[in-house]
């Protein structure tokens, strides 16, 4: 008896199951998954719109609100509640993580140079690079153009041994266009000596995300990590360069 | 098996119900036969696989919000599907009826095959419950060491002995034929 015997009763599950297990869990829920999304979304536009009211109604509120939401560049960020997206979109790019590995995927054409100053010209806007990455970290990607609610956002990932991501985001948001999520901790920080938020994952171990978030010079970035924490990710942003 | 995580709107969902489909139909075998190894063939491991995706659609949002990788956010609902199912009173099958379950319709080979397996799942039903989920999560769901260990709370050494161990108490009960009905 070894690895192989013990491995070689696995089977795959009788199609009648498959089948019938599909039909189970994809039939009746959708409508229910639908209407909760609306219930969600309906809740949070109505509490959006009771907090606009109370800061323009109430000048005392702004303060309130101040750690409530936060805006920085083309994210707004309500502390609390269901993570929502109002637009529902879904990216073109993927991070693709197995127990074992980590990689970056693209759905469809998705333009990538090779380094920041061609990612630049693709995108209209210069493109920063790190010049401080933490120990062990390489890149896993090229320079990826994505267009996002018609501006372009360049992003790139780092991967370390362990198989342990950090990704960057570049977004110029030149149309304006606004995303609005919930976050269980909203953390106000100095970043390159802007005003930007940290939002550690209220989840512990492997499956924590945490990402910094700030704006300058028109250019929302955001760095999203699986493992790293807020000093590390402050080197980072601090040797972003051209 | 990939594991996809949506990157650009990340703090919003992370799996749409495009994805859960796909993920559906790519951690459909590697769930059922972790319950195979688990509590054995048969209906049961059936029901426990679809109680698992059922729990797990219906949680989905939660699944956004804080993971990242989805077969370890499922093989930890499969986890605590097997836990809450020790932890109920249940009726035992005799294994005889497991073993001769439509044994008329099958080949030669695959009759052969399934009896081994009865007789693996009665030799593994022997076994403490940690050892049998460890056998069940590297075994059945074709997991490794490392994500076992972040699993199980053990160190990853620690679940190679206790394999390691269990594999030797198998091997031993298997050519000893401790096979008693």
């Amino acid at each position: 008896m070894n690895d192989d015997f013990l491995t070689k009763f696995r089977k795959e599950p009788q199609p009648e199951f498959a089948a019938a297990l599909y039909q189970r869990i994809n039939n009746p829920m959708p409508t229910k998954s639908k209407h909760t999304a609306l219930r969600f979304a309906a809740l949070t536009l109505s509490l959006l719109a009771v907090l606009t009211a109370a800061i323009l109604l109430w000048p005392s509120a702004l303060a309130f609100a101040q750690g409530v939401v936060r805006q920085v560049g083309g994210y707004i960020f309500v502390q609390g509640g269901q993570p929502i997206d109002l637009k529902g979109s879904s990216g073109p790019i993927r991070v693709v993580k197995t127990l074992g590995s980590v990689s970056i995927q693209t759905i469809g054409n998705v333009p990538s140079a090779p380094n920041p100053s061609e990612a630049g010209k693709l995108a209209g806007f210069a493109v920063l690079s790190p010049s401080y990455l933490p120990a062990g970290y390489t890149a896993m990607s090229g320079w990826m153009v994505t267009s996002e609610d018609n501006s372009n956002v360049v992003t790139n990932g780092y991967k370390d041994t362990t198989n342990h991501f950090l990704i960057i985001n570049q977004w110029k948001n030149s149309q304006g266009a606004m995303q609005t999520f919930a976050k269980g901790q909203i953390v106000n920080v100095t970043v390159r000596g802007q005003t930007g938020v940290w939002l550690p994952d209220t989840a512990s171990g492997p499956a924590q995300k945490n990402a910094l978030v700030w704006e300058q010079n028109g250019i929302t970035y955001s760095l999203i990590t699986d493992s790293l924490q807020l000093d590390e990710l402050l080197k980072v942003a601090d040797s972003l360069s051209q | 098996m990939v594991i996809k995580t949506n990157l650009t709107v990340w703090f919003g969902p992370t799996v749409s119900d495009e994805d859960f489909v796909d993920f559906y139909k790519a951690e459909l075998p590697r769930i059922y036969n972790f319950f195979r190894y688990r509590v054995g063939d048969g209906p049961l491991a059936e029901d426990l696989t679809a109680q698992t995706f059922e729990k797990a659609w219906r949680s989905r949002a939660r699944y956004r919000r804080d993971l990242s990788a989805f077969s370890t956010w499922l093989f930890t609902i499969a986890r605590r599907v097997a836990q809450d199912h020790y932890r109920k009173p249940h009726q035992e099958i005799p294994l005889d009826e497991i073993a001769n379950i439509s044994a008329d319709e099958m080949t030669e080979e695959l009759a052969q095959q399934d009896a081994d397996f009865a007789r693996l799942s009665f030799l593994l039903a022997q076994l403490e419950d940690r050892d049998r989920e460890l056998v069940a999560l590297k075994y059945g769901g074709g997991l490794t060491n490392r994500a076992i260990a972040r699993f199980t709370g053990l160190t990853e050494s620690n679940v190679g002995v206790i394999l390691h161990r269990t594999l030797q108490t198998l091997r031993s009960n298997w050519e000893n034929d401790n096979y008693e009905r």
